[in-house]
């Protein structure tokens, strides 16, 4: 389980911002709403099964979700991609004169395997400037290594899987089989390291989605179809969800190319022009296909008794997005897996978004949790959410975004009605966007 | 030259460290409510719209509304037309009882300035006071007598 992340000149964010999972103690307002685990180690009373961050458009809400995304494809993919340091996609925060002047800056603290783990990347220049793993057992945090370029000490005792992977020079010790651009959590895991192991599955069970139309959107279809096909599990609690989007059914169909194939069959009287036109079709036939799902989705319908089948694509996006997101949220549900869903509520009738959170948070008993960014006001309520569950991020004066909690805010009066949304879209707690009058905004437009 | 990365997080949230920020272009009128309206109360004697009509109260208590519903919520509270008190007074301290159809955790607070001891109680939430007791007679929050 994800307890906090703290973000470091990277791209809108400047100095350090720290995102929470951690529940507040001071925070009456759980009621029924059932929305925190019960940890009551480590320091850490409960958890929060689910956050939603707000923001107005470029405030850096995305920036966020990006960072742990980043930080995953760091620490699982820097072997793979040597050839082309992912480092260098690092962007610190550009509007000011030195952009690096600060190191960019990740640390995670999570939960896995009974114990918890804090994370951290310093990164200066394409090359990693320090990085550190420290874990809890009990109540008191103990280092297992801390890296400085080349450099490390680490825990003889609780860390012996570090000893083949480093070499006595001098009076230091340097890390060995790593390159400045690699972590060495990264490097150990590939020797089935048992800490590094529990560390680098954790960053695997940490999905992400942002949007459909890119790999990880690709990855969620794929999953999704493939689990309508084979999980009669997901396909029933699935079904469930979607009777109220009235798609009575979900078929799955296998995508034959093989009909196009046949129609450039070579001809019996084939010329060496039409032999070279036919190859080179083929071979474009062949790289198209490639990227084409091999099977695709179907939505069953009944009305007056009567069966209608349909492709996906007559669905709206709306309907074709929560189908899709239906299988990644399963996963991380029943597989406790921790699922960041950024511009969550996209295409989303109100009440969907609704009936997503609220189910989420009833029904989800594990240790999964899921993290929204969204701009709907209407899901700035008490129906929903704690008040440390709904954070914000805000563009300063610098134009750094900024994080914080709505629990940060005094109350200053019982609020009796059930949603925060009049307030924060009269400002009160910022990050909203910044007309300075509605005249002005039309002026533009009158141009 | 690094950080010193080994010392422990303080995990806990921060909590109640913002102030609310100034709303956007928005002034907010007081209004009033009569939804949780209570004529049962104090059960010795209750405090009726037709008792304050008797006594010639109620065209001081339109008067007042009126003037109230001038005034943001902050400037009533400010100008001390308005005294929040938040609880419900204590039961040694009052002679009403919160209803039942009243919300827990309501911030209880009178209208002053009907004259005298004249109060009017009820709650707040937001810009709107539910105005739930008549209270001519200062009965709902005693208050020890002076100069005895």
């Amino acid at each position: 389980m994800l307890v906090d992340f703290s973000i470091q000149n990277f791209r809108s964010i400047n100095k350090r911002q720290e995102f929470s999972m951690v529940a507040s103690t001071a925070t009456k307002e759980d009621g029924a709403l059932n929305n925190t685990y019960l940890v009551n180690s480590f320091g850490v009373k409960e958890l929060l099964k689910s956050a939603a961050i707000f923001g107005a458009n470029g405030a850096g809400k995305s920036n966020c979700v990006k960072a742990l995304q980043i930080l995953k494809i760091i620490v699982l993919s820097s072997i793979e991609t040597v050839d082309n340091n992912i480092l260098d996609s690092v962007r610190p925060f550009f509007l000011k004169e030195e952009p690096y002047n600060l190191p960019t800056e990740f640390e995670i603290s999570f939960l896995t395997d009974g114990n918890l783990y804090r994370y951290g990347l310093s990164l200066e220049e394409g090359v990693i400037e320090e990085e550190w793993l420290y874990w809890t057992k009990a109540s008191r945090e103990t280092v297992l290594f801390q890296r400085t370029k080349q450099n490390i000490t680490y825990n003889n005792r609780s860390f012996k899987e570090a000893k083949m992977f480093v070499k006595k020079v001098g009076d230091s010790l340097v890390v060995q089989k790593t390159k400045p651009n690699v972590p060495f959590i990264t490097v150990l895991h590939q020797f089935d390291g048992e800490r590094s192991t529990s560390v680098c599955d954790w960053f695997r069970s940490l999905k992400i989605i942002s949007g459909l139309d890119n790999v990880a959107g690709a990855n969620a279809r794929n999953f999704t179809t493939n689990l309508f096909k084979t999980d009669i599990e997901f396909k029933a609690w699935g079904l469930d969800i979607l009777r109220s989007m009235q798609i009575d059914d979900i078929r799955i169909v296998e995508q034959d190319h093989k009909h196009l194939k046949d129609k450039i069959k070579k001809k019996d009287n084939e010329t060496s022009e039409d032999k070279e036109l036919r190859e080179t079709i083929s071979k474009i036939l062949a790289r198209r296909m490639k990227d084409k799902p091999s099977q695709s989705i179907e939505v069953i319908k009944y009305v007056d008794g009567e069966e209608y089948i349909l492709p996906l694509s007559l669905e709206s996006e709306g309907n074709q997005k929560m189908i899709f997101m239906l299988g990644p949220l399963y996963d991380a549900i029943k597989n406790n897996k921790i699922l960041i869903v950024d511009e969550f509520e996209r295409n989303f009738h109100t009440l969907l978004s609704k009936h997503i959170l609220s189910t989420y948070n009833q029904k989800n008993f594990g240790q999964s949790q899921l993290i929204i960014t969204c701009h709907d006001t209407n899901l700035l309520t008490k129906e929903l959410f704690r008040r440390d569950q709904i954070w914000f991020v805000e563009k300063n004066v610098t134009n750094e975004s900024e994080l914080y909690s709505l629990v940060e805010y005094k109350e200053h009066y019982t609020r009796q009605d059930q949603s925060y949304s009049k307030d924060y879209l009269q400002g009160k707690y910022g990050a909203v966007p910044l007309f300075s009058s509605i005249e002005e905004f039309g002026d533009v437009f009158d141009e | 030259m690094s950080k010193n990365r080994s010392q422990q997080p303080n995990r806990k949230r921060t909590v109640n460290v913002r102030e609310e920020r100034k709303a956007i272009n928005v002034r907010e009128l007081l209004t009033f409510s009569f939804k949780d309206f209570d004529q049962t109360q104090p059960k010795k004697s209750p405090e009726t719209l037709r008792v304050w009509s008797d006594k010639g109260l109620l065209p001081k208590l339109f008067d007042r509304l009126m003037h109230l519903a001038n005034l943001t919520r902050s400037e009533a509270v400010n100008e001390g037309q308005i005294q929040q008190y938040g609880q419900f007074p204590d039961k040694d301290k009052t002679e009403f009882s919160i209803p039942s159809h009243v919300p827990l955790g309501a911030n209880w607070s009178v209208i002053k300035k009907l004259g005298g001891k004249i109060r009017v109680a009820g709650y707040l939430i937001d810009n709107t006071f539910y105005i739930v007791f008549l209270d001519s007679e200062h009965k709902f929050f005693l208050s020890k007598l002076k100069h005895t």
